[in-house]
């Protein structure tokens, strides 16, 4: 196990090395930089701008440097946990994304909560009873939920929850306790209010999950080594547990790669719909603003956290899957 | 009969152990003032240090068959007897999700009722040494997966095997 987990974790050097040059070169793609932007928006209210205090600004924060050295020191900037300087919040990256990062946390890991215990008994059902009339139901909402999009079952949800709970709309939270300590109130108004998103943000995954555990199981199902199981009388429960099940499980634990990242980036389309504070906002503001510090960081934390959850369900596959060669022959 | 790892093959694993430890050592060398990072990047060149370490173990090992049992040679010294080892595991990893590719390689691990050898298909005659414990392990009765089994015969490995219906009438 110690050869593999090395070599994979060699495998992720050069794909983080390509994927922050990428995303630095994104990044100052645009045409000028933030303070331009800035500087041309005070200019066009009228304000004036001292060139000299722009040039200091500019040389004390690299932009004068050329983008290679600016590349690596924004490097070995993140290798020191500094991540920079976000100009439109003038705070560090850390402390802005901070802020949003919990909540972020809190929306997305109840989401795939949600997900995996909707999908997980629909889908083993739907596959267990293939054709029956739960299944057809249960099917036609899975095609729904895929088919809705989300930010139209955000606008229709809310006015629900505003409608029939007097539930505040948008945010994660009533107004009055955004800038309050916390608080069992702020905590249970938190509550009221996640349903909210986290249906709208797990509706399309639960359905996807569903549609791909119903098909991986039936696959397992129709194998000639369960027709003997049962054959030989093995009981029902069992000869679905023990082996087809535990195939099938194979997606859930292969989306874990996908969904480290997702746990913090939330989704940013209805983040926005529902004005919620997490950060998937944060980015596209950041990106709209060319405050290339904060987006290049989290988009960078965001490729870390995918290239880590990766490797933790190749590990998990790893052990749910047995490791069986497959084509014949001798290793090396 | 003396089985080593060949020099060659052992390449690639002190390759990796470099590369490990520039580009993990490194980051940990700048990251020091701050704890979090400095963890992350010690832990891993700790990491690449031991698989270091094991490379140059396997590097001074042999592993010796013999009609009586098997035994690994170098500085930890083992033995099992054939007619005591009681439980096989055949492994085989890979760095492709599709476990199709050559890249793989296959872990052997062989236990008596004490204690366990491992060896790895880059091995000089591990084919050899598979055929052998698995005739042994089949003989004995020992425990072994169905992981194994399959990979056994993913090797090409068979045993004759008595007949289970003999005397059933």
């Amino acid at each position: 196990m110690l050869g593999y987990v090395t070599r994979r974790i060699l495998v992720m050097i050069p794909t983080l090395i390509v994927i922050s040059a990428l995303v630095f070169i994104i990044i100052q793609l645009p045409p000028g930089d933030y303070f331009t932007t800035y500087m041309n928006e005070l200019q066009s209210q009228g304000e004036a701008v001292d060139p000299a205090k722009l040039e200091f600004i500019k040389q004390q924060y690299g932009f004068d440097k050329p983008m290679i050295e600016q590349y690596f020191l924004w490097l070995t900037g993140m290798l020191q946990g500094d991540f920079g300087y976000s100009f439109e919040f003038s705070r560090p990256v850390s402390e802005v994304v901070g802020d949003r990062l919990w909540l972020s946390f809190v929306v997305s890991f109840t989401t795939i909560l949600f997900t995996w215990i909707v999908a997980f008994p629909i889908g083993v059902y739907s596959a267990v009873r293939q054709y029956s009339v739960g299944d057809y139901t249960l099917t036609f909402f899975g095609f729904l939920g895929l088919a809705t999009p989300n930010f139209l079952l955000a606008l229709v949800l809310q006015y629900a929850a505003y409608i029939w709970f007097d539930t505040s709309i948008g945010g994660l939270m009533d107004p009055k306790f955004i800038d309050q300590g916390w608080s069992v109130d702020k905590a249970l108004s938190i509550l009221e209010h996640l349903w909210v998103p986290v249906l709208v943000i797990g509706t399309s995954g639960t359905a996807g999950m569903i549609r791909r555990l119903r098909a991986n199981l039936l696959d397992e199902l129709h194998k000639q080594y369960v027709v003997t199981a049962r054959a030989k009388g093995l009981p029902p429960g069992k000869a679905l547990v023990k082996y087809p099940l535990r195939m099938a499980l194979n997606p859930f634990i292969a989306d874990i790669g996908n969904l480290l990242p997702e746990v913090i980036s939330g989704a940013a389309i209805v983040s926005i719909v529902l004005s919620l504070p997490t950060t998937g906002p944060m980015l596209l503001n950041a990106l709209q603003s060319q405050d290339m510090y904060l987006a290049g960081s989290f988009l960078m934390f965001l490729a870390t956290l995918t290239v880590i959850g990766t490797l933790l369900s190749d590990l998990a596959l790893g052990m749910l899957d047995p490791r069986i060669r497959l084509g014949g022959g001798a290793a090396k | 009969m003396i089985h080593s790892y060949p020099l060659k093959s052992l390449y690639g694993d002190y390759v990796r152990t470099l590369i490990g430890l520039v580009f993990m050592g490194v980051p940990f060398y700048f990251a020091f003032p701050n704890l979090f990072m400095t963890t992350i990047f010690g832990g891993l060149t700790l990491l690449f240090l031991v698989f270091g370490i094991r490379t140059a173990l396997r590097h001074v090992t042999a592993i010796q068959t013999s009609p009586e049992g098997i035994a690994v040679v170098g500085l930890v010294s083992k033995r099992i007897a054939w007619s005591d080892v009681a439980k096989v595991d055949l492994k085989y990893f890979s760095t492709s999700r599709d476990k199709k590719s050559k890249d793989g390689w296959m872990q052997l691990k062989i236990c008596d009722a004490s204690r366990c050898l491992k060896m790895e298909s880059n091995l000089s005659g591990f084919e050899q040494i598979v055929s052998r414990v698995a005739a042994v392990g089949f003989h004995n009765g020992a425990e072994m997966n169905e992981t194994t089994v399959e990979n056994f015969t993913a090797m090409g490995v068979t045993v004759d095997l008595p007949d289970e219906d003999e005397g059933d009438g």
